[in-house]
């Protein structure tokens, strides 16, 4: 029996492995052998005594533990209360500001029969409204054709910034619904910036078409809104470098896309 | 699920157990109570997912798991070779009881535990899978290698008193 067979031999005895004759003849084996009766008294040593030692301070602490814990439990309660309704006040407070944050966009995209693009501008409440019409030269012009720092003042566009906002039009044109709305506002950054989900924001240079497609799909799917985070997430690095205008925004709570090139900003909303 | 009053029914059972599991394993009693109190303490949290039958092993896979996370994070290293240098350094006179605890003490944390949940606790080889986390036939070959260890350890030990002694 080599020593890897002896020692399995050993083990086997004191775990109760083997039959009672295989007991037995192991057992007659050692004990005709002094070597293998030297390591078979080393090998019963291996087996630990239980101890009786008992720490008392113990189950009171257990027990304290959960009483501890029930406590907790009902202190939970008003704090709940409390949650509940900073969360109803900060729903108050998004509704009322959303309500106002409507009454100031001050302008409507409409697309005309000679495929022009007419824009009314609302002045608040007293319903008056300026309108101007922008005429299509280029659909797909390219957005990075405008980078020249032009104002969006009472009404006026420069040729580049008409260029954009068909551009932008056109793209969602491609995707809206007669239940969509879009309406443009001159760019306020805290208002933009108020209505964003900063999570999903993103800067597009490359590709705001497809951007802005995903954004749309992620809108009137909700089940690809998770998808689209995704995306986001993936992609942010890539926008890392990217020009800031314009900036793409998605606000997944309100179905709102805010389009936004620092001089205005549009809004679609379903 | 348990109730309240089978949840007292388990400290008054496997607290004492489990702790002497535990002190066994780190050899520090305070850190010992403290993961018999993690364990109680994950017990009564997860109280609605767990059975009576399954209390006692719950308790020990956790206190156990807990342990071994800790361990693995350095956490209980110091303490393990604090432990063993404190041994190490003492002047060999033991009797036969002290003789295996030093043995003990300086086995693998993970042959300690099988050995103690077999001899200790008298699980079979399935309950001691389920707590370690090994599979069957690992378990067996795991005990085969802690109690090879442990044999090992006091046949030098023996070896050094022998020496010591002449």
């Amino acid at each position: 029996m080599n020593k890897h067979k002896q020692e399995f031999m050993f083990f086997n005895l004191i775990e109760g492995n083997l039959s009672k004759n295989e007991e037995q003849e192991a057992l007659s084996q050692i004990e005709a052998n002094p070597e293998l009766k030297r390591e078979w008294e080393l090998w019963q040593m291996t087996i630990l005594e239980p101890i009786n030692e008992e720490n008392v301070r113990l189950a009171p602490l257990l027990l304290g533990g959960i009483e501890k814990n029930k406590r907790q439990a009902f202190h939970i309660a008003p704090f709940n209360i409390v949650a509940a309704a900073s969360v109803l006040l900060a729903i108050g407070i998004t509704i009322l500001y959303n309500h106002k944050i409507d009454k100031t966009l001050p302008i409507v995209v409409n697309e005309m029969q000679d495929n022009s693009i007419q824009i009314d501008s609302n002045k608040g409440e007293n319903k008056n409204s300026n309108s101007y019409r922008i005429e299509r030269k280029n659909p797909l012009a390219s957005v990075k054709s405008s980078k020249e720092k032009q104002t969006f003042k009472n009404g006026s566009h420069s040729q580049n910034e008409n260029e954009i906002v068909l551009e932008l039009v056109d793209t969602l044109k491609s995707g809206l619904s007669t239940k969509d709305s879009i309406t443009i506002m001159p760019y306020k950054e805290e208002l933009v910036q108020e209505n964003l989900d900063l999570d999903t924001a993103i800067m597009v240079e490359e590709k705001p078409n497809e951007a802005l497609l995903v954004s749309y799909a992620a809108v009137t799917k909700i089940s690809k809104i998770k998808r689209m985070k995704n995306w986001l997430t993936r992609k942010r690095e890539d926008f890392k470098n990217a020009v800031k205008k314009p900036q793409f925004a998605l606000n997944t709570k309100d179905k709102k896309i805010i389009i936004s090139n620092n001089k205005y900003a549009l809004t679609l909303k379903r | 699920m348990i109730s309240r009053t089978e949840y007292e029914d388990a400290v008054m059972q496997y607290s004492n157990a489990l702790y002497r599991y535990m002190f066994k394993l780190i050899g520090d009693k305070s850190e010992a109570e403290n993961w018999v109190q993690e364990a109680y303490t994950i017990l009564w949290e997860k109280r609605h997912k767990v059975t009576v039958p399954k209390i006692k092993s719950f308790l020990f896979t956790t206190a156990y798991r807990k342990m071994i996370d800790a361990y693995r994070r350095n956490k209980l290293q110091e303490r393990f070779l604090d432990q063993d240098s404190l041994l190490i350094s003492s002047d060999n006179q033991y009797d036969e009881k002290q003789l295996l605890e030093v043995a003990f003490a300086r086995i693998k944390p993970k042959h300690k535990a099988v050995i103690l949940l077999r001899d200790y606790e008298g699980y079979d080889y399935e309950s001691i899978a389920e707590i370690t986390e090994l599979s069957l036939a690992n378990v067996k070959v795991t005990l085969f290698r802690a109690r090879k260890a442990l044999k090992e350890v006091l046949s030098a030990l023996l070896q050094e008193r022998r020496i010591h002694n002449e």
